[in-house]
């Protein structure tokens, strides 16, 4: 990523917009797991996809 | 023989704590059921007898499916069986009760806050691995001969492994899933664990089969691998993988590779490409699905996840789109990638958990000299083939007297003959295999 994350504000957008409300008492502590996922999603992020991959689920109906 | 068996978990059970329920009433009837078979002259099953037990997240009809959770607990009993009981009671076998597990299939300790912790039989002061402990630690104590349980991300190869048993990830899609939680519907699985590779085989091969009822359950016809053991490894090219599978690795797990790869004669070394961002791309899919799974929960009852658990539910709620689909698309390029390889190889060699069961005190390990923290680096080798759907057998790799360690043995999509031909070549040659209880 390369401007900082405003977590804070991205939590409250996100919250309304998926009507999961986070109680103020988990906020920080999901902040914190939210931190921890970007840092852990780094290896995926920087991979270079080859143009036309297809996601994996193949919907038959 | 059930009456016994019911008589020793009764017994024994209270030192490890691997079941969560025992269903007496059932399995008498169900023994009855097999005696009065036989005594008509019909054949009562392959499995006529056998005793099993299946982890918190099968539905048992007549019983609440916790799946670990205080939530799950207090639903209303399941209404009918799982398609795997269906197969494996259709088989003879009769079903003893339902076995801990992590919450909501949620980790690698089976220290749950709401039902207890599990305990390893080899040494009461480690995990028995999750999620699927309860399963690996009852087979692991003999209350049970087999059990079953549930692979997203290594839920059934690291208790295998820690507990020192074979356990078995059959291939994606490969067996029916109906009748179980969903945890990451992209990723799950379910399998049996078993002291013995002809017991895994024979249960394997009952479990097989298309249903229609499971969206991902492939349309292909059994291939029993039974009648295949005999073949063991010959004639397979097997490989290690080297590279990212061969560091993080402490001296034990590194010893169960070394031992397999002797005991084949194998000395090649195979990289398989990207494993960091294959772990990565399974870490996202499991975040997001898993929240998606549990959203009504998370939204209403946030309170009644445990600790260990409630945050990355709630994270993985609010994880951007963009990371999800990258991460199926990488899904995809990385089975090709594998794919490839098992052009060339039929079976890659592989650690399960870069140490043994640790301690439930500890909180880090030492490897290569530096301090690692033990959750995030449990899952380091069964993740990164999380994504792929690979057939995986565990082999555990016991030198007495210390703790058990496995080996994973991975094959191509729907070829689970090689892992298991491999899987009967280690237990042949005396170094794999459970400890005597």
């Amino acid at each position: 990523m390369s401007k900082p994350v405003d977590w804070d504000a991205y939590l409250e957008a996100m919250s309304a917009m998926i009507g999961l409300t986070i109680p103020a008492d988990h906020r920080e502590a999901t902040i914190a797991q939210l931190k921890l996922n970007a840092e852990i999603t780094q290896p995926l992020l920087a991979f270079d996809m080859p143009e036309g991959t297809n996601p994996a689920p193949v919907f038959k109906p | 023989m059930i009456e016994a068996t019911l008589a020793d978990v009764a017994g024994r059970d209270g030192y490890i704590h691997a079941f969560t329920h025992v269903t007496a009433d059932r399995a008498l009837t169900e023994a009855a059921e097999v005696d009065a078979a036989i005594a008509a002259g019909r054949h009562p099953g392959p499995l006529a007898g056998v005793p099993f037990a299946v982890k918190d997240l099968f539905d048992i009809v007549g019983v609440a499916t916790k799946a670990g959770s205080k939530i799950h607990a207090a639903r209303l009993p399941a209404a009918r069986d799982a398609a795997a009981i269906r197969r494996l009671n259709a088989a003879g076998a009769i079903l003893i009760g339902a076995l801990n597990m992590e919450e909501y299939a949620y980790g690698f300790y089976t220290d749950n806050p709401h039902h207890g912790r599990t305990l390893n039989p080899h040494d009461p002061t480690r995990t028995a691995g999750g999620s699927s402990g309860g399963s690996a630690a009852a087979v692991a104590a003999g209350l049970v001969p087999i059990a079953l349980g549930s692979d997203t991300n290594g839920s059934i190869r690291v208790p295998s492994s820690f507990c020192g048993i074979f356990g078995l990830k059959p291939t994606y899609g490969r067996v029916s899933r109906t009748g179980s939680l969903l945890f990451v519907s992209s990723l799950d699985h379910i399998g049996p664990l078993a002291r013995g590779v002809g017991d895994l085989a024979a249960v394997y091969d009952v479990l097989q089969g298309p249903d229609a009822d499971d969206a991902v359950c492939a349309k292909r016809p059994p291939e029993p691998v039974t009648g295949l053991l005999d073949r063991a490894g010959e004639g397979l090219r097997i490989a290690v993988a080297g590279g990212y599978f061969a560091e993080m690795l402490s001296p034990e797990s590194r010893a169960a590779v070394d031992a397999a790869a002797r005991s084949l004669g194998v000395v090649d070394t195979v990289d398989i490409p990207c494993s960091d961002a294959a772990r990565a791309a399974a870490y996202v899919i499991t975040s997001v699905e898993a929240a998606r799974e549990r959203f009504t929960e998370l939204r209403d009852r946030i309170g009644d996840f445990g600790p260990n658990t409630r945050y990355r539910f709630l994270a993985g709620a609010f994880l951007p789109a963009d990371w999800y689909v990258k991460a199926q698309q990488f899904r995809r390029w990385y089975s090709r990638q594998l794919a490839g390889l098992f052009q060339h190889w039929d079976v890659i060699l592989a650690p399960v958990a870069p140490v043994p069961a640790p301690s439930f005190a500890d909180h880090s390990a030492i490897i290569d000299g530096k301090e690692l923290a033990l959750r995030p680096l449990l899952g380091r080798f069964v993740q990164a083939l999380a994504p792929a759907g690979l057939p995986i057998v565990v082999a555990p790799f016991v030198k007495r007297p210390a703790l058990p360690v496995g080996v994973q043995i991975v094959a191509a999509p729907f070829r689970e003959d090689h892992a298991f031909r491999v899987a009967a070549a280690l237990e042949n040659s005396g170094l794999f295999g459970p400890q005597p209880r």
